[in-house]
């Protein structure tokens, strides 16, 4: 069982780091986004008839005769104005607007939801290639795997809890570390590895759409909505006068809440058999369930109603909703954040204790080890200088770019390439000590780029100040590890360990 | 489930047997208990059919790291495959049954 433990946790650990990693990044990826795009505007949004106003006498302008538009309206999250369209070829155009003035933002950027994509997928495109979908699904399997064997492994789980050993081996501190982290946030370890496989349970295993839809999946999902809900025919519509955007916002919020509605799909606009669907926010309840209401365009009537919610659909959206976090405002997204941190800085202990007590044990230095160790420093170090590198990328690639989001993810990639490469050719401590130490420059000095930092003091732009301080703060734990491998001697050299240990 | 391997490092043998065990036969169980499961919760009328998916797929979700954990928990090698096999053929032949 320590075997599986190790090994599991070597292997899956390199993949497991970074998703772990990223996903912490992505609870902020609203955050994220806002503060690498300049054009959005904080402050107080304008008011919301007048937004809805904005982004129909838009799409209205540019696309009269699309099939479907889709308005979104600004939170204090998302400040601005989605709109988008799908084009007479199938294609849907995306763009985002100031909700006061109606100007395009034109940034091309993944912003944020970069992290997000490489969360759930390494960033591969899921709609090309499932591979990295299912890489890390299993990766949450491997996580429930390494927490439920780490709890057999260590027999003494509750009394170790309280132990601690910061003076003593390299490899105890590390691996007490290890296993006061593991601990403290088991059961969140648990619930995210789990919940993250319920998210998208029939892509990682289609056997039940096998065997009750003959493999079609879309069959299934369409199903699973149509039985909560019954769709009523109304009368044959009248003249295919549209209802306007005054109408449709306070028609929609008449069932969802006022100043509830999130964003809204016109379907088959300025024709007889026109139909508005407007969704739900969902940060007021823990649920990734949908929440719409369906309106004849024309005449306003309900044309679906909810017959009955299926249960097992309910639970299925509060797991979910445990691994999205939309609830709990701030509050929750901090809690998360640092748990994440908590979870990553697990991992990378584990894959380092790993190294620490074969290399020992062996008392003489080991080929593989040597480059079991280097591959540690790629995963855990390069990822975090890969990670904050994204950062740079996106401040410093101008505007006018061509394929200027597809830049950036390259910067990321190649950023982590060459922190292998140093990985591979400097000693192994000095490698950590560097990626660390340059992981904590680069974000210390990612809120002054331009001046940001002073432009946001100025603005009082609570948001994008807290990002800076976020950063800075985080530049000061890397530097403070940087130090640490670089000033101390590894413990093992030190005289007096006994006296230490004893 | 507390049988250690005798060894801290077993043979090389038994870890690529077991490892590519959990790994595909981890997988394969996993698959087909989630297959057998809806199709009985569909057949004796207890679920709706996307109901039937959804209670299925999510709960053979656990079967794996069970799989997994049962696979390097046994000592002998034979039984350390031979129970998530026969599972796996029995739940096999299940489905077969109840297929639609």
């Amino acid at each position: 069982m320590s075997w599986l433990h190790s090994w599991c946790g070597l292997v899956f650990g390199w993949l497991l780091f970074g998703i772990l990693l990223t996903g912490s990044i992505a609870v902020f990826y609203d955050e994220i986004t806002y503060w690498l795009t300049p054009e959005m505007r904080g402050g107080p949004l304008p008011e919301r008839h007048q937004v809805m106003h904005l982004g129909w006498t838009y799409l209205d302008a540019k696309a009269p005769q699309s099939r479907l538009w889709k308005i979104t309206l600004p939170t204090t999250r998302e400040p601005f104005l989605g709109v988008s369209w799908r084009t007479a070829e199938g294609r849907t155009v995306n763009q985002r607007l100031d909700p006061e003035t109606g100007a395009q933002i034109k940034r091309d950027s993944e912003g944020g939801s970069f992290y997000l994509k490489y969360h759930e997928g390494l960033h591969i495109d899921r709609d090309k290639n499932p591979l990295g979908l299912l890489v890390v699904g299993a990766t949450g399997v491997a996580m429930l795997v390494a927490c439920i064997s780490g709890i057999i492994v260590h027999k003494r789980i509750f009394k170790d809890f309280f132990v601690l050993r910061p003076s003593a081996s390299a490899q105890r501190s590390m691996l007490d570390l290890h296993n006061v982290l593991g601990v403290m946030a088991l059961p969140f370890h648990l619930v995210m590895a789990y919940t993250g496989l319920v998210l998208l349970y029939w892509l990682y295993v289609p056997a039940a759409v096998q065997a009750l839809y003959h493999g079609d999946a879309p069959k299934f999902r369409t199903e699973a909505i149509t039985q909560e809900f019954k769709t009523v025919v109304g009368k044959p519509a009248g003249p295919a006068g549209l209802m306007g955007p005054d109408q449709v916002l306070e028609r929609a919020e008449l069932y969802l809440g006022p100043g509830k509605m999130a964003y809204v799909y016109v379907r088959d606009p300025h024709r007889a058999n026109a139909m508005v669907e407007a969704y739900r926010m969902r940060d007021d309840q823990v649920s990734q369930q949908v929440n719409q209401v369906a309106l004849n365009g024309v005449t306003g009537q309900e044309v679906r109603v909810l017959v009955k919610r299926s249960l097992p659909f309910r639970v299925q959206a509060f797991a979910a909703a445990l691994h999205w976090v939309e609830w709990g405002g701030n509050a929750a997204r901090w809690g998360y954040f640092l748990a994440g941190l908590i979870s990553s800085t697990m991992v990378g202990m584990g894959l380092a204790v790993f190294v620490e007590k074969r290399a020992r044990q062996a008392r003489r230095p080991l080929a593989w080890l040597r480059v079991i160790g280097a591959v540690n420093v790629a995963a855990v170090g390069g990822l975090c200088v890969a990670c904050i590198a994204y950062l740079w990328a996106e401040r410093l690639i101008s505007v006018s770019v061509h394929g200027r989001a597809a830049w950036s993810v390259a910067v990321f990639f190649w950023v982590w390439v060459v922190t292998a490469i140093h990985a591979g050719v400097r000693p192994s401590r000095r490698a950590w000590a560097e990626q660390f130490g340059l992981t904590a420059m680069l974000c210390l000095g990612a809120p002054f780029l331009g001046g940001l930092i002073v432009r946001d003091l100025e603005a009082a732009d609570g948001v994008r100040v807290a990002v800076d301080l976020t950063l800075i703060g985080l530049g000061l734990v890397f530097a403070g590890m940087s130090a640490g491998l670089v000033l101390k001697r590894p413990a093992s050299t030190v005289r007096g360990l006994k006296l230490v240990e004893a | 489930m507390a049988i250690e391997l005798k060894k801290d490092e077993p043979s090389i043998w038994q870890i690529v047997a077991r490892t590519v065990a959990a790994l595909a036969l981890g997988y394969v169980l996993t698959y087909i208990l989630t297959a057998a499961l809806s199709l009985a919760l569909f057949r004796a009328g207890w679920a709706s059919r996307p109901d039937a998916a959804n209670i299925s797929t999510n709960l053979a979700f656990l079967a794996f790291p069970a799989v997994v954990i049962w696979l390097f928990s046994q000592r002998r090698l034979i039984w350390a495959l031979g129970a998530p096999s026969v599972a796996t053929i029995l739940l096999a032949f299940l489905t077969v049954v109840l297929r639609l």
